[in-house]
């Protein structure tokens, strides 16, 4: 089963419904009304069935959740589902920055809900975050992970420490990037200038770690003993980003984001991105 | 912004034609330009013009140019004699890093050329700042840096120096379009490059993470490849945030900046591999081991991917959206 709208839901319901799973997508969820209207790439899936409620649906192995980053939204995702799923059925929900243990406060079987972040597109990409914590069983997250590997087309690793690390990497280039915005270095575009081209052009085949090997390694500690001292801490979000939020900036979903966008914009974006996810897929898979 | 001239009827300069002045020199001759490369060292002239002309086969490989090769040499000049830069609106600097030597050929480069030469420098190493009270006319000087290789890559920085007049900047950043460039435009100096201090950021947290203990070098790799690697080579990092929807980045930007490291030293693995002299696959020793077999797969591997890469990144050039008017632009504060 999967509980969530958006397009990240969109593409985790491919994702399993290309692996062959029966998908029961669960429309109404807690707080919201009418769900959206789903691609027919979606609809057309033999074993795929909207439902109205997660009752009378035997044998269900894993409800897979996406809600806002809201601990309690997902606090009651979780109360909403566990209601009607047998408790053997694990509950899978996305958290970037929310421990996994506050979101299993609530629960009645706190050992049935883990962590489980995707990335977008989530029908191409090989990401898969699982979050764990000592209320989970091992072998429980153990056979998750090769379902993933081996039915989802994912490459999936585990922490087992409450929290995932994608948020953190990702903050961690978002703080710095706000940083030199805020001081007058540079503008949005020339950060994404710089990120397209430097490590746009080598992380589709290594993680930063085997990138410094591929480069030659001890180079990067002595930059690192010049470098390290003068990044930046800040722990605040920037002026101009609030700005943009409280104006209502959504991004593309309303065109109005870090840049402002056209409908014919968002069109030719999200298209062009599809067809070079799939794209960089293959590349990806064809190297280590 | 209206740039009408042609880059065809802009001479531009190279100085210091070593593999990388070289891979500038052809970038610029791919780009339109007539040439004149000054080898400061004697005997640097020979070796230089094969090096260019093998760059030259490599972008015809690539499709790169739209003339035969000889068209290009055509439009080159080399010398030992800083005389051919006489006629130069910029000159590109591009020779060791030591302050005395480049102060010695900015002197040069002003005796013989025209009053209203550009030069720019492609330091990684001194500020822009300090570089800049070197030469003779500081407010025509400002950094332009280049990525290996130069005629392949979109990478472009060009860094002002406090000195450097907005025309000086503005004329470079526009000229640098008709490079097929996607140039980082930074407003003052700043230590690292753009490129390198967002990269040094994610490094920070990524070994933090490791000396904590909540992962792995494979698995950091996996998250970082798998989630950035699947859509950085499409676009930067406030574009996916436009594109995943911002609604939630505020609060995980509150839930998670608090969290991260802010080490000033270096991480202790890379220091012992900096002590060590560590050189990765090209000695087997780095963050990973590596049987020389092993290595050897590796870089073949890598090489590859280069190619595939380039092919692919090609295919999607950023596009100019229809309303660029509210982009937030660093200002100089």
């Amino acid at each position: 089963m999967v509980a969530g709208t958006g397009k990240l839901t969109e593409g985790i319901l491919l994702c399993l419904l290309q692996a062959g799973h029966h998908v029961w997508w669960l429309q109404a969820m807690p707080e919201s009304g009418l769900a959206q209207a789903l691609p027919e790439s979606i609809m057309e899936f033999d074993t795929f069935d909207p439902v109205q409620k997660p009752e009378g649906i035997s044998g269900l192995k894993l409800a897979v959740a996406v809600t806002r980053e809201d601990l309690q939204q997902k606090a009651e995702m979780v109360a909403f589902l566990e209601q009607s799923l047998a408790p053997e059925c694990l509950i899978a929900i996305n958290s970037e920055s929310i421990p996994l243990s506050q979101i299993q406060q609530g629960a009645s079987h706190p050992g049935r809900v883990l962590g489980l972040n995707w990335a977008e597109p989530a029908q191409t990409t090989f990401f898969l975050e699982v979050i764990s914590n000592s209320a989970n069983s091992k072998q429980e997250i153990t056979d998750l992970v090769t379902l993933a590997r081996e039915g989802w087309g994912k490459d999936p690793y585990v922490l087992n420490n409450d929290e995932g690390i994608r948020a953190r990497l990702l903050a961690a280039l978002v703080r710095e990037a706000f940083s030199l915005i805020e001081n007058g270095y540079v503008g949005v575009e020339d950060i994404d200038r710089a990120c397209r081209n430097d490590a746009g052009y080598y992380l589709p085949f290594a993680g930063n770690c085997r990138y410094m090997d591929l480069m030659g390694t001890w180079a990067y500690g002595t930059v690192m003993a010049d470098l390290n001292p003068e990044l930046s801490n800040a722990t605040h979000i920037p002026d101009f980003f609030e700005q943009i939020i409280a104006e209502g900036g959504k991004g593309m979903a309303n065109g109005k984001g870090f840049y402002n966008y056209s409908e014919e914009d968002k069109k030719n974006i999200q298209e062009s991105f599809l067809q070079f996810s799939q794209e960089i897929r293959d590349l990806m898979s064809k190297y280590p | 912004m209206e740039f009408e001239t042609e880059t065809n009827e802009i001479q531009v300069g190279v100085v210091g034609l070593g593999l990388m002045g070289s891979s500038i020199v052809v970038a610029l001759l791919v780009a339109g330009h007539p040439v004149s490369g000054v080898a400061p060292l004697p005997g640097e002239v020979d070796g230089a013009l094969q090096r260019i002309k093998s760059h030259l086969r490599h972008c015809q490989e690539s499709n790169l140019l739209s003339q035969p090769i000889e068209s290009y040499l055509e439009r080159l000049t080399l010398s030992e004699d800083y005389q051919i830069l006489n006629n130069c609106r910029l000159v590109q600097e591009c020779v060791v890093e030591i302050k005395e030597i480049k102060a010695e050929v900015y002197k040069k480069i002003h005796e013989a050329t025209r009053e209203d030469v550009i030069v720019s420098s492609n330091t990684s190493a001194i500020p822009i700042s300090m570089l800049q009270e070197l030469s003779p006319v500081p407010e025509r000087f400002l950094g332009i840096h280049w990525a290996e290789p130069a005629y392949l890559t979109r990478f472009l920085e060009i860094t002002k120096g406090q000195q450097t007049s907005d025309e000086t900047g503005q004329w470079v950043f526009q000229l640098a379009h008709s490079w097929d460039k996607e140039p980082t435009f930074l407003q003052k100096d700043v230590r690292g490059f753009v490129t390198n201090r967002l990269m040094y950021a994610v490094y920070r947290e990524i070994f933090h993470l490791i000396e904590k203990g909540e992962t792995n070098l494979e698995d950091v790799d996996k998250a970082w490849r798998y989630d950035a690697g699947s859509w950085m080579t499409f676009m930067g990092i406030f574009r996916r945030m436009d594109y995943l929807g911002l609604e939630d980045f505020p609060q995980i930007c509150r839930n998670t900046f608090p969290k991260l490291n802010k080490m000033t030293r270096v991480p202790e693995v890379m220091q012992t591999i900096a002590d060590e002299r560590a050189r990765g696959i090209q000695d087997g020793k780095g963050l990973f081991t590596y049987s020389g077999e092993e290595a050897k797969h590796w870089e073949e591997a890598f090489a590859a991917f280069n190619k595939d890469i380039f092919r692919l990144a090609e295919k999607y050039p950023s596009r100019p959206l229809s309303d660029k008017s509210e982009i937030q632009q660093g200002d100089d504060k």
